[in-house]
């Protein structure tokens, strides 16, 4: 097993080295200029000349990946060219706002998946199964920001019940943060919740025509025990790979959530970082999000094992 | 009080499946898996239910276990209609009445280790404390060849044969009076049937069992059984006690299948009856006798007439016209 982790590890480094190139050539790509935006348009050309040389805007492109990628080596994520604030320790400063609206989005969606998934696929064919998989196609269908801002026309301006935008730390206020976290943690949840109900039905459906289904009607148990000790536990296995394969679209999506429900967290951070052309901040939160993509696919392969035992032992029938 | 040794009566028992028929408007058709059959099994009997595959052998087992809802008939267990019974009875009575499937590989829940997968039936008719459950475990194991030791293992982690030692294990938790046993062996090496086989008999004079044998091995049928009933297309066609069956049999049918069991002698010729065509659809079975189509004694009135299940003394009945 640890053997396997550190293989999985050491696949990390080819991959974020590409990771960096392609995000640092996109960053470049892209019209505009971090100086203008700095120092705006009337700014005369010495000044500009000066900044573009303190902050090695002025060097050959590849110099300016090398010195980058160098001191990233060493742990420097170098500093942003618009705040001038060191790049990750503002990710790490954002970063719990993030993590806790993609932990909702997450608890969220599953909960709701596994207990609709689960009446729809025990209840094949069946107007509640009818009823669920046109809502499950439908919450995959809807895009975020407008289910986003459908929401907050409906519970924040029609029935005024949740706050439309805004965070609230954890700690500092239990129940208010909770409350402004509904909204935007149900919209970021919405796809995840509709992919993983449609996937746990299906996994039901499958473990239902078992023979050892039979044996557990024939032992007398009631029909929530068969279905939930018996069937729901051998259909979670591939459910728990698939959500956290989803996780990683969950991070994606943040960026478009944030945004809508002003949410201090990376995905907004990115976005406005984007549009000041802050070159190195970018760069840092795609590499960021890019291990921790990698970080969560690890885990859940860890987990699968642990979930089946068969995996585990490595022995096979 | 009536002196009454039957443990399971079975009167008219039907089971037609619906099928949709072909294409988008295709009429739903009838499976008539199961189509009238009737019989009785004492205490500590063991009968045997034979016929080819797709016969409703084992749509017979699964109706009497309540596993799937008989169309129309009715099943008396020690006197009791469980027909249409709720399902909190029902659930009362499996502690009477297990079953015991034929893949040892498919019917044991793959994520449970095997002292939680044989204490469940237990917890779920509260039966015994933790610790007296723990000890039931231990003694059934032990009884049914296995170590105590295995508690703590998944069901993967054990070959074939001891899966079925399992499931019969698991079958015996409750105690039960009557053990369905659904094609017990024939997932199996030929190697371990007869471990499996022993063992069955040995737990039957133990723990007084009736079991209802389902199997299209009629070396095994011969072996485990006190009487047998053959099944053709959804009906009992013959039935009677064992040496009956294999010595004075009445139906051609019961004829073509003794007939072909293999004989271990090199020099013996034996005629061999090959049946003629395959098995009839049950979706549209022959009108009058449903062996008609392949029977080499055929004579007229087959083809229109259905035969009754008549009584030719001492237990032995059979279908047939020319009886």
């Amino acid at each position: 097993m640890l053997r396997y982790i550190l293989n999985r590890m050491v696949y990390l480094i080819p991959v974020l080295f590409f990771v960096s190139v392609v995000v640092f050539s996109f960053m470049h790509l892209i019209p505009g200029d971090p100086v203008d935006y700095m120092l705006g348009f009337e700014s005369t050309p010495e000044t500009r000349a000066a900044l573009r040389s303190e902050l090695g805007l002025d060097k050959n492109i590849v110099i300016q990946y090398l010195s980058w990628s160098g001191k990233l080596l060493k742990g420097d994520f170098s500093k942003s060219v618009v705040s001038r604030k060191p790049v990750l320790s503002t990710i790490l400063e954002k970063l719990p706002a993030s993590i806790l609206l993609s932990i909702a989005a997450t608890l969220i969606s599953v909960w709701i998946a596994l207990f609709a998934g689960t009446i729809a696929g025990s209840r094949r064919g069946s107007p509640i199964d009818f009823l669920v998989l046109i809502l499950a196609l439908l919450w995959v269908s809807i895009p975020s920001f407008w289910l986003g801002i459908l929401l907050i026309m409906i519970f924040s301006l029609v029935f005024p019940i949740f706050p439309s935008i805004g965070y609230v730390n954890l700690f500092t206020d239990f129940v208010r943060s909770l409350h402004h976290l509904i909204l935007p943690a149900f919209t970021l949840g919405a796809t995840m919740a509709g992919a993983v109900t449609r996937m746990t039905r299906s996994e039901i459906i499958e473990q239902l025509s078992k023979d050892f289904v039979t044996t557990a009607w024939a032992k007398g148990l009631s029909r929530r025990v068969v279905i939930y000790k018996h069937v729901l536990k051998n259909a979670l296995v591939p459910v728990v790979t698939f959500t956290g394969l989803q996780l990683g679209t969950l991070l994606g999506g943040t960026v478009v959530v944030e945004e809508i429900f002003a949410w201090p967290g990376i995905g907004r951070l990115v976005v406005q970082s984007i549009h000041a052309r802050d070159y190195p901040m970018v760069q840092g939160i795609v590499l960021f999000i890019a291990v921790i993509f990698i970080l969560v696919n690890l885990f859940v392969d860890i987990s699968y094992a642990f979930l089946n035992p068969q995996i585990r032992l490595g022995s096979k029938d | 009080m009536i002196l009454n040794t039957s443990i399971l009566k079975v009167a008219h028992l039907k089971k037609y499946f619906l099928i949709k028929g072909e294409g988008l408007f295709g009429r739903r058709k009838d499976i008539y898996a199961v189509d009238g059959v009737s019989f009785t099994i004492d205490k500590q009997e063991t009968l045997g239910l034979v016929g080819e595959s797709g016969c409703g052998k084992t749509t017979v087992g699964r109706c009497l276990l309540q596993l799937i809802e008989p169309t129309s008939g009715e099943i008396f267990f020690e006197g009791m209609n469980i027909v249409g019974m709720s399902r909190d009875k029902m659930r009362d009575l499996r502690r009477e009445m297990q079953i015991i499937f034929q893949d040892p590989y498919g019917c044991l829940t793959p994520r449970m280790r095997l002292s939680a997968l044989l204490m469940e039936p237990l917890e779920v008719h509260s039966i015994g404390t933790r610790s007296e459950r723990k000890d039931r475990v231990a003694y059934i194991l032990e009884r049914v060849g296995l170590r105590p030791e295995h508690m703590q293992r998944y069901p993967h982690e054990f070959s074939g044969g001891q899966r079925q030692r399992i499931s019969i294990a698991r079958a015996l938790m409750v105690n039960p009076k009557l053990i369905i046993a659904d094609e017990p062996v024939s997932a199996l090496d030929v190697s371990i049937r007869a471990q499996i086989l022993n063992l069955l008999v040995e737990l039957q004079q133990e723990f007084y069992l009736a079991y209802l044998l389902i199997s299209h091995d009629l070396s095994v049928v011969k072996y485990m059984c006190d009487r047998i009933a053959v099944m053709y297309l959804g009906k009992i066609v013959e039935m009677a006690h064992r040496d009956e069956i294999y010595e004075n049999y009445q139906h051609p049918y019961t004829e073509a299948l003794l007939s072909a069991i293999p004989v271990p002698a090199v020099r013996e010729r034996r005629g061999r009856i090959v049946l003629k065509g395959d098995v009839p659809s049950p979706i549209n079975p022959p009108l009058g006798c449903r062996f008609h189509p392949r029977c080499s004694y055929r004579v007229e009135q087959c083809d229109q007439i259905e035969p009754e299940l008549k009584d030719l003394g001492d237990g032995h009945f059979v279908a047939c016209h020319l009886r």
